[in-house]
């Protein structure tokens, strides 16, 4: 309202008042004047002294998870808030219960409309719950805030940068019998048969017999029964687990053709499935993907290992990877052949079966690791490879899905 | 599920009851959003009626305006009421008879302008014959018959009548939402300004004898009116947009008490500047706020009957309790006695007296004041729900005064950097190239108004061409100072001083140059 045609008015108003000695028109132009005053002191310092706050907790889910959502804004001035719109932008797989939506630009995001009523000096908190439909690494963020003056003719907004970011799991589902096989049989693994023993790891003696050679005599023991007696050791089997995820949904390298979702975000829930099962088992596991990670464009490389921070920091990879491939899962295999113990089992979880990754497969067994092959959806083949070979089924569809069936 | 998408939402299970069990103000803003046309039509009348009034004085002098102020009123806001009620139910019900019902609410809406119009003409024109007397609605046809080439009063009246009447059909009609009331307050405070100037420049014109010199108070509730109802529209508007999260609504009652209070201290505020430029505006305040005063009146003795009611229910209940025996009171007590019975003694003033019943009522009104507001607090504790907002006050004495302190400094920066230095150091850099510029003036080297120091360097190395290495430093200093944030040391304005005087010296040599060159040449001149 405080546009040049109003103070024009408000002015010519006065002047004529006073030139021609008569009260109606100076007060009129007075009251024009003080009415754009008023809206302009109310439109330059509305978002003044005003701060905006987000926060949610937790701060890591699962999908399908709810997380709560605080949204804070304080007045610090004397001049009250008739209206504060914050619009935050949100991903579009993290869905408010409640609030107005309006939807982006941007692809896959969303604005979280909310309007905000501020008296002096206040502070107002707003709790949203939202459902994480996906997993992701989401920046929520930035929001803008947008108010005006007094009569509503003008408003301003501010935008205020700075993003936080919300991290989701894939979600876990059981694994409804999974068999892995133990090419190389030595370690810390109790197997079910007794295959080979660890001699560093004692279970108990026995009477000595004239097969058992004479470095397992536990003379102690026979020093104390009086009778030869015989080491029993443990017997032990070596599994490491190689998750090795393509990232690849459309065949032959597609970099640039993008990807199928449901059957992207499908191997990446079989991937963690099989994360959790091995943690729960007490295999080591290791994840290798062909996608990146936000932080420092590195590729997803975790080597085999046990513990619950190892566990979480496979499913923080698999919840931050780009959807991108960035190299046919074949040449990864054929990289990291060469760096994984002896012995490993990958376990290939994929979508497509391609030349490439046939000749990953050929390297990786060579290299002197075992594979096992988990297809993901219906439309590809089995390549008949004698490996074991699994099938996960999509029909479901990925997020309704609530068990892993390996047919 | 996504249940709400940019306002068509599809509530989620619970969501009703959960709604109504929030208090949020719904029914507020929809009634203001059904009285925003209403308001529009008013805000017309306010700078129409004026006119309405000049224009039958240029006919007619100063005999008293074409129709009074209520019935010009109610044809206008009867004539919006009426479509809006007929539009806001889909139109009237359908005939038994089967029939159109647009042309039965069309039929009807003619039917009440005429009656409305016609008993308006006979209020004001009429008044000695009764309403249902034909003989004056036949003179009135008889003087439209005979209405040129001069037109009767009652014909322009009942023709004006016929135009507010067609005037508020046509706003009831139409959709008012902000932007219809910021089109209204446009247009009107155009008629208002064009009103004042044709007022001051044809203020000996018949017209504007008969509606006076003064302006109509009318203009100065259209301002009020246009305010408030633009602050309102536009939160009635939002609250419409956020309708969907009942979290997200604007509190409507403490709103319109702020936005009136805002509008009416503009209006107070532009009424005291007036009065004090001697123009006397605080009659039209008067005739605005009149109004009020049977408001104010009754809210008095509403709280002074409450405030009666509960002493003399106090008193009764005192004087019902039982007394307790006192004992003999000993000689210790007997000055207290005596203190007591001299008070009693003393002759108060019944000024005193009454000012302190009146103070007692007071107490007891605070004390109700108080109470009412505690239950109204505690009440909304008990109905607050987990997820509702969290509102707490950051109010700090401390934290505003250190804004205040925070803003003022700033103020006398700014003061600061534009009266000079705010530093010695700098005042003497500044103070050195003031002296240089005079050396260079005195010279025959002013410097022109245009010039920034880097352009009349040259100019001063050609008055002071055994100085050049000293004219470069100063300007350099001055220039960071100038328009840097460069604090020289007192090392750097003692070379500084220094190299003035070196320029000082070599100005005060004899020239160096051959005899006949350009700058010897130039200064003997």
């Amino acid at each position: 309202m405080f546009s040049q045609g109003w103070l024009i008015v408000g002015g010519l108003l006065l002047i004529l008042g006073l030139a021609a000695h008569s009260g109606g028109p100076f007060l009129v132009g007075l009251v024009v004047l003080l009415g754009a005053g008023t809206s302009y002191l109310s439109h330059r310092y509305c978002l003044h002294s005003v701060a905006f706050r987000r926060s949610f907790a937790p701060r890591r889910a699962f999908q399908g998870e709810e997380i709560t959502l605080t949204l804070e804004v304080t007045n610090r001035k004397p001049i009250p808030l008739a209206w504060l719109e914050v619009t935050d932008e949100l991903p579009e797989d993290v869905v408010p219960r409640r609030g107005r939506i309006i939807p982006s630009l941007r692809q896959r995001r969303q604005h979280l409309a909310h309007l905000f009523s501020l008296r002096w000096y206040e502070r107002v908190r707003r709790r949203v719950t939202i459902t994480c439909m996906a997993r992701g690494y989401f920046p929520l963020g930035p929001a803008r805030l947008r108010s005006g003056d007094l009569f509503g003719l003008t408003s301003q907004g501010r935008t205020q940068e700075g993003a936080d970011f919300l991290i989701v799991y894939p979600k876990i589902v059981p694994l409804e019998a999974f068999g892995i096989p133990a090419l190389h049989p030595i370690g810390d693994h109790r197997a079910p048969r007794p295959l080979l023993e660890d001699p560093t790891r004692t279970i108990g003696v026995r009477i000595y017999q004239t097969t058992d050679p004479v470095r397992r005599v536990h003379w102690k023991a026979t020093a104390r029964t009086g009778r030869l007696q015989t080491r029993q050791y443990e017997s032990t089997t070596t599994q490491r687990l190689a998750i090795l995820l393509n990232m690849d949904t459309l065949g032959e390298y597609a970099e640039y053709r993008g990807f199928i979702r449901p059957l992207l975000e499908l191997n990446i829930m079989v991937a963690a499935s099989l994360a959790a099962w091995a943690e729960e088992q007490g295999i080591p596991v290791g994840l290798h993907a062909n996608g990146y990670l936000p932080e420092g464009l590195r590729r997803v490389r975790l080597a085999p290992a046990l513990g619950a921070a190892h566990l979480t920091a496979i499913l923080e990879a698999l919840a931050k990877v780009f959807s991108t491939p960035v190299m046919p899962l074949g040449d990864l295999m054929a990289l990291e052949a060469g760096t994984l113990p002896w012995g490993t089992t990958g376990v290939i979880v994929t979508a497509v079966v391609d030349t490439p990754l046939l000749a990953g497969i050929a390297r990786f067994q060579e290299a002197g690791h075992s594979a096992v092959l988990v297809l993901i959806g219906d439309r590809v083949a089995d390549p008949v490879l004698g490996i074991p070979t699994h099938r996960v089924r999509g029909e479901a569809g990925w997020r309704a899905m609530d068990e892993i069936r390996l047919v | 599920m996504r249940w709400t998408r940019s306002g068509s939402s599809e509530s989620p299970p619970g969501a009703a009851e959960h709604r109504g069990a929030h208090r949020h103000p719904d029914g507020f803003w929809e009634g203001v959003g059904r009285l925003l046309p209403v308001a529009r039509v008013v805000m017309e009348f306010c700078w129409l009626y004026p006119w309405l009034v000049v224009i039958g004085g240029g006919f007619y002098g100063a005999t008293g305006p074409l129709l009074t102020a209520g019935w010009a009123f109610l044809l206008v806001v009867g004539a919006q009421v009426a479509v809006r009620q007929i539009v806001d139910r889909g139109g009237l019900p359908r005939p038994a008879g089967g029939g159109d019902s647009l042309r039965h609410a069309r039929i009807l809406l003619v039917g009440v302008g005429a009656v409305l119009g016609f008993a308006a003409i006979h209020e004001q024109y009429y008044s000695h014959l009764p309403l249902w007397h034909p003989t004056w609605v036949a003179t009135l046809l008889q003087a439209a018959h005979d209405a040129l080439p001069e037109v009767p009063k009652p014909v322009l009246a009942a023709l004006a009548a016929a135009c507010l009447w067609w005037r508020g059909l046509v706003l009831g009609a139409r959709h008012v939402g902000a932007i219809e009331i910021e089109e209204a307050y446009k247009t009107g405070v155009g008629m208002v300004v064009v009103y004042l100037a044709a007022a001051v420049v044809y203020a000996d014109a018949r017209g504007f004898e008969a509606a006076g010199p003064e302006m109509p108070p009318m203009m100065l509730a259209f301002f009020f009116l246009g305010l408030s109802a633009l602050a309102l529209a536009r939160l009635a508007a939002i609250w419409e947009q956020s309708r969907p999260d009942e979290r997200s609504q604007i509190p409507g009652r403490a709103w319109v008490l702020l936005i009136t209070g805002v509008v009416g201290l503009i209006m107070l505020a532009a009424g005291m500047m007036a009065g004090l430029a001697t123009a006397d505006v605080f009659k039209y305040l008067g005739v605005v706020l009149r109004p009020l005063l049977p408001v104010v009146e009754a809210l008095f003795v509403v709280l002074f009957v409450v405030a009666g009611l509960v002493v003399r229910v106090l008193i009764a209940i005192l004087s019902r309790l039982p007394r307790r025996e006192m004992p003999e009171i000993g000689p210790a007590t007997t000055v207290f006695d005596d203190l007591l019975r001299r008070l009693r003694e003393i002759e108060m003033h019944p000024q005193v007296v009454s000012g302190a019943r009146w103070g007692m009522v007071l107490a007891v009104i605070a004390i109700l004041v108080a109470g009412m507001a505690l239950a109204v607090v505690l009440r909304r504790r008990r109905e607050r729900r987990p997820d509702e907002d969290d509102h707490e006050s950051v109010w700090s004495v401390r934290e505003a005064l250190r804004s205040l302190a925070g803003r003022l400094p700033r103020l006398g920066r700014r003061q600061e950097d534009d009266d000079g230095p705010t530093a010695p150091a700098v005042g003497a850099i500044r103070r050195i190239y003031r002296e240089l510029l005079g050396l260079g003036a005195g010279l025959g080297a002013p410097r022109h108004a245009w010039a920034t120091p880097r352009e009349h360097e040259p100019r001063l190395r050609g008055v002071l061409r055994e100085a050049e290495a000293e004219v470069e430093l100063l300007t350099a200093a001055y220039e960071r100072v100038r328009y840097g944030t460069w604090r020289p040391a007192a090392l750097e304005v003692r070379e500084a001083e220094a190299a003035l005087e070196r320029a000082k010296a070599a100005a005060a040599e004899p020239a160096t140059e051959p005899p006949g060159s350009a700058s010897s040449e130039g200064r003997s001149r």
